[in-house]
């Protein structure tokens, strides 16, 4: 019978080849795990209202309103609405021709996008322009337009930090291109170190591929690292003495849980910098209402800004954008509230105030407990959360337990992950997912699971972790003979 | 933007000298104007992806870009619509600077721009869903009708934690997944499977990802309606695949002949093609046509034979103007004709884009996958994920587009009253529409049956197509921006959606409200006679 379009080895490679472990092996066995009735903690992805944060309230109710314009003709809607909540959507609404309901222009409402430049002058100090920011249905997908527009084939390599949040390599993968890792020193707090980038670029260079953009993630993900002002001028020069585009992933950067490092924009050093580079260096700046305190994951907001790129570039850009007509005009109210918060003398101001700081608070709060839980044990070793929303620890393996994992089929950090979550409910991702150096293992946690939870789900993991060690180093008992 | 559009104005003389330099036959086909034909001239000089690292040629130069992006084109967002904005924006800065009050667009299928109203019950269930805290407040009820907040109440219990934030499954929310199955049941009398759904922001997603799926290298090909929706030569481009087009009949009222699609595929196979699958878009965009159920069974037979994925865009199924026409799915149709889960592959696409809700805004839509074996659905699922998942939002706007108010709910007499008004208005645009586009000389209108447009064909006196050709525009590009200019109405040409060479149209929603219909009418005839007048031969 002649083959079937569909069946499995008529389909795309570079599909069959991309892997996005983050919703791979581990959770569909933790999904299997719930339906059965365990109590799973999942800790895989950075998806903060799944685990109890409140949205804040203000961005609710603008939307809301929003959805609902009728509201406003309701004499009773300032009942349960406040007035800047119910002024702020009629100036939404007034941004658009047809409320949420109708295709915005495809680069997004130009209203909140000029409100988007407005919040990136206030950050850096630098006027930024409303034309030049796209948004887009999360900023995932702002990611993979550019990487489309960048990658013509296998010799097109993209410069991915590793570990890295595998967004990129699947994307890579997806488009056909070649993923060129440079590794971030663990010892160095995960720094970035300028040698081992150029030995990367040279290697592949080597290999005949040309290396067209690099990545950077700043807040990092998974390693949460915060770059200093050096680092993003060594990587500004870096990219513009090899001709590449730098693609800035800021999407933690209201995520900082320490005060020696604070985030600045890519942008905001490049500018800064002068001269010549500061009007060629090709840039791209991405941010999200997925993270920070909003955490608002399941709207699908998010923009990217480019500075720096050809018109020309930026046409085709917008070509392909106005394919998919618009992103979402929900998500990207989102994003205004997010760039356009209430401010002070505002009615809904204190309570802005005080969701945003206790969120941030509380984050800052469980990066140290659970730093400090994994820290506790004498096999693992972890790195302070900088930023962002993730634990990253090295997991020291004893050699039994790598050959058990041999036995079963398994990579180490996958077989222990299975292990801990079948354990105590607790699912995470094996670092193989994020890229890690040969024979050392990770796994990625995020820390957000509810404060008062978290002293009972580090114990819990401690616990495992102590009886997992004992089951596999030495033999038991034996080595003390 | 003005800037932006005078670049491009600059660019567009530039480079249309080295389009007709490339393409002698072929007049300039400015109507997609938006892309520089830059394009035709860098896809045909091989890249030298070895090429050492050159300080002098920034990474992100439109020579250097991926070539399947340049070559990829939309037409619906294109040249025409950019030249409208700037007329706009002249008419807000100098009232009376054109002999036209405002602009009218009716290039894209985008109802509540144009002052559609959206269903009510839906907005009143989204916004609790937005914004749940306000369901315990006793002044809520005052304020909602009483079932839109039962069913917020039914969906938040389906969301993990109430957690409208939160990222869902990566096929999206499995209670609304539920929904929208029994949904499909009632309407098919055939059982769907939840796990069959992938909701996605927007049913065009859904169709990248088919194409991602399905196109392996430019030898596969897939099956496309001559005249289509771009979207499809776009993701067909973008995936480095091949159009593979199928001629609909203009003369039978843009009927879809099995001969038709027999002939092209071998002659596709011929050039060495391996085609994939087939799309068929039903009602039909832009031609309007509603397949008849016949003719849907020979279309399944046909991929069946052939081995064809059957990709049915199917996000005009509410859209349905006369009464001897009704939409069947071909899911409805392959399981009548004994044709189960393991005998055909078969991807449907709806959208909460159409239909009578219009709610364009939302990126709401789902595909629903049979057919196809679990390896290959564990691929979709993984590229799903990539995505982590669709707009929460949109998943559930969704869910109640497949499962409106019933009667006996509190809010179906006036959800029905909203529903029927608007389809009924729409049935009525498209035959005045159609009427109008009959009346005038030259011009042939097929019946709108169904979705949003219609597509009406000019024979051009030899004077216009000379005319535009001394412009270097197509003759439908140039009758458009003729058009936009004297009246103030966008249209698409038709060369945006392929049509038979030598023959011209374009494409006009039934959108605008209908109190304006009659001015937009009168416009349009003194306009296409003035025209006619300036070049008949």
């Amino acid at each position: 019978m002649s083959p079937k379009a569909l069946d499995y080895d008529q389909l795309n490679e570079n599909v069959k080849k991309a892997q996005y472990a983050v919703r791979g092996e581990l959770y569909l066995r933790a999904s299997e795990l719930q339906k059965e009735g365990k109590k799973i903690i999942f800790t895989n992805v950075g998806n903060p209202h799944a685990l109890g944060q409140k949205p804040l309230t203000f961005p609710r109710q603008v939307v809301a309103l929003c959805q609902a314009p009728f509201l406003l003709d309701d004499p009773n809607v300032g009942l349960i609405f406040p007035a800047d909540a119910i002024a702020k959507a009629k100036l939404y609404l007034s941004y658009t021709s047809g409320g949420l309901g109708a295709y915005s222009d495809s680069r997004g409402l130009p209203g909140i996008r000029k409100e988007v430049a407005e919040f990136i002058g206030r950050r850096d100090g630098y006027p930024s322009d409303p034309e030049l920011i796209y948004l887009t249905d999360g900023a995932s997908k702002g990611v993979m337009q550019i990487l489309q527009t960048v990658i013509r084939g296998q010799g097109d390599g993209i410069l991915v930090p590793v570990p890295q949040y595998p967004l990129y390599s699947a994307a890579i993968s997806l488009f056909g291109g070649s993923l060129v890792p440079y590794f971030l020193e663990e010892s160095a707090n995960w720094g970035l170190d300028i040698n081992n980038l150029r030995k990367s670029v040279a290697e592949a260079r080597y290999k005949g591929i040309t290396v067209r953009a690099m990545v950077i993630i700043n807040p990092g993900n998974p390693t949460g690292q915060c770059l200093s002002i050096d680092n993003l001028k060594e990587i500004l020069r870096f990219c513009y003495q090899e001709n590449l585009v730098l693609l800035g992933d800021e999407v933690y950067q209201q995520n900082v849980y320490q005060d020696e490092c604070p985030f600045i924009s890519s942008r905001k050093v490049l500018l800064d910098m002068g001269g010549p580079i500061s009007k060629e260096l090709q840039l791209v700046s991405f941010h999200t209402v997925s993270k920070g305190f909003l955490g608002e994951c399941g709207q699908r907001g998010g923009y990217f800004e480019m500075t720096n790129i050809p018109p020309e570039s930026v046409d085709e850009i917008y070509k392909v954008a106005s394919i998919s007509l618009s992103p979402n005009v929900p998500g990207q109210i989102f994003m205004g509230c997010m760039v356009s918060p209430p401010q002070p003398g505002d009615i809904s101001y204190a309570q802005f105030i005080r969701e945003s700081t206790g969120i941030l608070e509380s984050l800052r709060k469980r990066a140290h407990m659970m730093t400090d839980g994994f820290n506790s044990c004498k096999n693992i070793v972890c790195n302070f959360t900088e930023g962002a929303m993730y634990s990253f620890p090295q997991v020291k393996l004893p050699p039994n337990a790598i050959e058990a994992a041999k036995q079963a089929g398994k990579v180490p950090d996958v077989f222990y992950c299975l292990k801990l979550l079948e354990a105590t409910g607790i699912s995470t991702v094996p670092g193989s997912g994020f890229g890690q150096k040969e024979g050392v293992f990770h796994l990625r946690t995020t820390i957000l699971p509810a404060e008062e939870d978290m002293p009972a789900i580090m114990a819990s993991f401690k616990k495992f972790n102590d009886a997992f060690m004992d089951q596999y180093e030495g033999y038991s008992g034996y080595s003390r003979m | 933007m003005r800037k932006l559009v005078a670049h491009r104005a600059k660019t567009l003389l530039a480079n249309a000298t080295v389009n007709s330099l490339l393409n002698p036959h072929r007049p300039s086909p400015n109507n997609n104007y938006y892309y520089y034909r830059l394009a035709r001239l860098l896809t045909s000089i091989p890249s030298d992806t070895s090429m050492a690292s050159d300080h002098s040629t920034p990474p992100l130069t439109v020579d250097s870009l991926n070539p399947k992006v340049l070559k990829c084109e939309y037409a619906v967002r294109g040249e025409i619509v950019s030249l409208a904005q700037k007329l706009q924006q002249d008419l807000q800065a100098n009232p009376g600077s054109h002999p036209f009050e405002e602009i009218i667009y009716c290039n894209i299928g985008n109802p509540q721009s144009l002052g559609q109203q959206p269903i009510t019950f839906f907005r009143e269930v989204l916004a609790l869903c937005d914004h749940p805290s306000i369901l315990d407040r006793s002044e809520t009820q005052g304020l909602f009708s009483a079932d839109s907040i039962e069913r917020a109440w039914q969906i938040l219990d389906q969301i993990p934690g109430r957690a409208t934030g939160a990222y869902s499954h990566s096929q999206g929310i499995k209670g609304l997944r539920d929904t929208i199955a029994a949904g499909i049941e009632a309407r098919d009398g055939f059982p769907a499977d939840p796990n069959d759904i992938f909701l996605t922001d927007g049913a065009s997603p859904a169709v990248h990802m088919m194409m991602q799926l399905l196109i392996r290298s430019e030898n596969d090909g897939i099956f496309c309606p001559i005249p289509q929706y771009p979207l499809y030569s776009a993701s067909i481009a973008l995936h480095g695949g091949t159009l593979v087009p199928y001629y609909l009949d203009e003369a039978t009222g843009w009927g879809l002949e099995i001969s038709e699609l027999k002939k092209q595929l071998e002659a596709a196979r011929q050039k060495g093609i391996t085609v994939r699958a087939l799309v068929v878009i039903n009602p039909g965009n832009p031609t309007g046509q509603v397949l008849a159920e016949e003719n849907q069974r020979d279309i399944v037979e046909f991929c069946k034979k052939e081995g064809l994925v059957l990709l049915a865009d199917e996000v005009y199924q509410e859209n349905i103007y006369v009464p001897e026409k009704q939409f069947h799915s071909f899911k409805k149709v392959a399981r009548s004709m004994g044709y189960g889960d393991k005998d055909i592959p078969l991807v449907s696409f709806q959208s909460v884009s159409k239909g009578y809700y219009g709610e364009c805004g939302k990126r709401g839509g789902y595909m629903e996958v049979t057919g196809f074996s679990p390896e290959v659905r564990e691929q979709i699922y993984k590229v799903a994920s990539v995505n982590l998942c669709s707009n929460i939002s949109g998943q559930i706007l969704a869910s109640l587009v497949m499962s409106p108010p019933k009667v006996g709910d509190e809010s179906y007499e006036s959800y029905s009253a909203e529903k029927d008004g608007i389809l009924q208005s729409l049935a009525r645009r498209a035959k005045t529409l159609e009427d109008a586009l009959n009346s005038l000389e030259a011009v042939t209108c097929n019946k709108a049956e169904g979705a949003m447009y219609l597509f009406p064909r000019i024979v051009f006196p030899n004077k216009a197509i000379k005319e535009a050709e001394s412009l270097k525009k197509a003759p439908d590009a140039y009758y458009a921006s003729r058009l936009l200019n004297a009246t103030g109405i966008v249209v698409v040409p038709g060369s945006g959606f392929g049509q038979v060479p030598g023959t011209w149209h374009f494409r006009c929603t039934i959108l605008p409200q209908e109190e304006k219909i009659p001015a937009i009418v009168t416009q349009l005839t003194e306009f296409h006679k003035k025209f006619m007048d300036e070049f008949r031969d």
